[in-house]
């Protein structure tokens, strides 16, 4: 570390005046080293780390256990959070965010999305005691949404609550809190982890919206967009993994629905 | 309000979330060492009679004392490489940020400690035929070092404290493993509870052992 800091001191004698860093062949060194650094964040069922065996579960990373299992490329696992998932990617922390994190145009301006190998839903959570039973019923003055901020679900209650209130928050916790408490009629969040969260907790109730109420997203891996060698392989394995039907079996071992592969029907 | 509280899970899992402790202590005592000496050393430019060593202490402190924490730990931690190439671990690029923050802050706890002592003992000790070296030995550091004690502890704490920001760039600490645990198992309130008691008992231990500290003073301040 000693040395990283005399490295640094140094740097910031000159001025931070270097380049920015040339591109590296990304996707060379990944097969040369044998070794992709994925960022991972936090998200229940998909990935999360076990706190008693330390090691990551869940769909998004058997999903990659298999792709390293079919290529032999060995995967390092980053455990970061969600802000800071693009931040290290365009820092060089990590090859690719592995965390089924959704495209979005926004987001497709920063980083190169891969094919969509998942798919979910916005639906809300509501108290039990609560009366709504449709998103229409949510859409009424001096109600509250909450969401977290920077999510498409952000995004869709911007768009679809036109009489409600929509009140952003840093994290999931503080979002559900607020229904909890009463300050918010319902939190707008996507259908795998709303679904969980209401199995879990009795104080809370679940409002899933029609079919055209409702907003579909993809999830997607990330990497940059000077990496388009690592996104033509990543592509690759997933065209191929839809079509043996794996992601379907995921979502079968996870106790997840079928559209989470199938999307819409 | 309707909410089930379960503490049970810090049970469960408090050995898990006690474990981030680790984290917090090489990210918070490494900080504090670094800005305590760092702070010093400002302190003693902010106070020299040579005007480019005030300009360069007080820039300094001005700079590092009103940038936001996160914003610094961002900028080390993500921007940094981009512009640099240099890329430090999430725990480097926690203490640089807490000990630039910290040294700023216990600079001007020093300041405050040396120019509370009369200028009057100075004149008394250089009519007594002291050297300026032993002016500084026997008169000014001492009194000095206790009187700032009680503020370089409050800014010490602000460091411990701050290492709850590091969540930001998931430097796997107490509150970053309440984040983790909560995504998992959707109790917020009981498991930031447990979090708040771990960083509670933390600063308890560090404040009597800085309390046991002061009661080493020999020379009160006059």
């Amino acid at each position: 570390m000693l040395t990283k800091m005399k490295l640094l001191a140094a740097t910031l004698l000159f001025g931070l005046s270097a380049a920015p860093v040339t591109a590296g062949k990304t996707f060379d060194r990944i097969m040369s080293e044998n070794k992709i650094v994925v960022g991972v964040a936090p998200w229940n069922g998909f990935v999360a780390k076990n706190p008693s065996s330390g090691e990551f579960e869940g769909l998004i990373v058997d999903d990659i256990k298999k792709m390293t299992e079919l290529t032999g490329i060995e995967a390092e696992l980053v455990n970061t959070t969600w802000s800071g998932l693009i931040a290290g990617l365009q820092a060089g922390k990590w090859d690719v965010i592995m965390t089924g994190m959704g495209a979005t145009p926004e987001r497709a301006k920063a980083v190169a999305f891969t094919d969509g190998w998942g798919y979910l839903s916005h639906v809300a959570l509501v108290r039990n005691d609560s009366e709504a039973q449709s998103r229409d019923d949510l859409n009424a003055e001096g109600n509250r949404i909450a969401v977290v901020s920077g999510t498409s679900a952000h995004q869709f209650a911007i768009n679809v609550f036109d009489k409600a209130e929509v009140a952003s928050f840093s994290d999931t916790g503080a979002a559900v809190l607020e229904v909890m408490q009463g300050s918010a009629a319902a939190y707008l969040g996507d259908s795998i982890s709303n679904t969980r969260r209401a199995e879990e907790r009795e104080e809370l109730r679940l409002i899933e919206f029609a079919a055209d109420k409702t907003e579909w997203n993809s999830m997607n891996h990330a990497v940059r967009y000077e990496d388009q060698d690592l996104l033509l392989f990543l592509n690759t394995y997933i065209r191929a993994m839809q079509l043996r039907g794996w992601y379907t079996e995921l979502a079968e071992k996870w106790d997840m629905p079928a559209t989470l592969a199938t999307g819409p029907r | 309000m309707d909410y089930s509280f379960n503490f049970g899970i810090l049970f469960d899992y408090g050995d898990y979330l006690a474990g981030g402790l680790w984290y917090s202590v090489i990210i918070a005592f490494p900080s504090i060492i670094v800005a305590t000496v760092l702070g010093m050393i400002l302190a003693a430019m902010h106070l020299s009679p040579l005007r480019v060593l005030r300009i360069l202490g007080s820039s300094y402190v001005d700079i590092f004392r009103t940038l936001p924490v996160v914003v610094l730990l961002i900028w080390i931690h993500y921007v940094l490489p981009i512009l640099t190439g240099l890329s430090l671990s999430p725990t480097e690029s926690s203490i640089l940020a807490l000990s630039m923050n910290g040294s700023a802050l216990a600079c001007e706890a020093y300041r405050g400690g040396l120019q509370a002592i009369p200028d009057t003992q100075r004149q008394a000790a250089w009519s007594l035929g002291l050297s300026k070296l032993d002016i500084l030995r026997y008169v000014i550091i001492p009194q000095g070092f206790f009187s700032t004690l009680p503020a370089l502890t409050n800014v010490h704490i602000t460091i411990i404290k701050n290492v709850t920001v590091t969540v930001l760039i998931a430097v796997p600490e107490v509150m970053f493993r309440a984040q983790e645990l909560t995504v998992q198992f959707f109790r917020p309130l009981e498991l930031y509870t447990g979090a708040a008691i771990v960083y509670v008992a933390l600063i308890l231990s560090f404040t009597v052992a800085m309390r046991q500290l002061e009661r080493l003073r020999k020379w009160e301040s006059v």
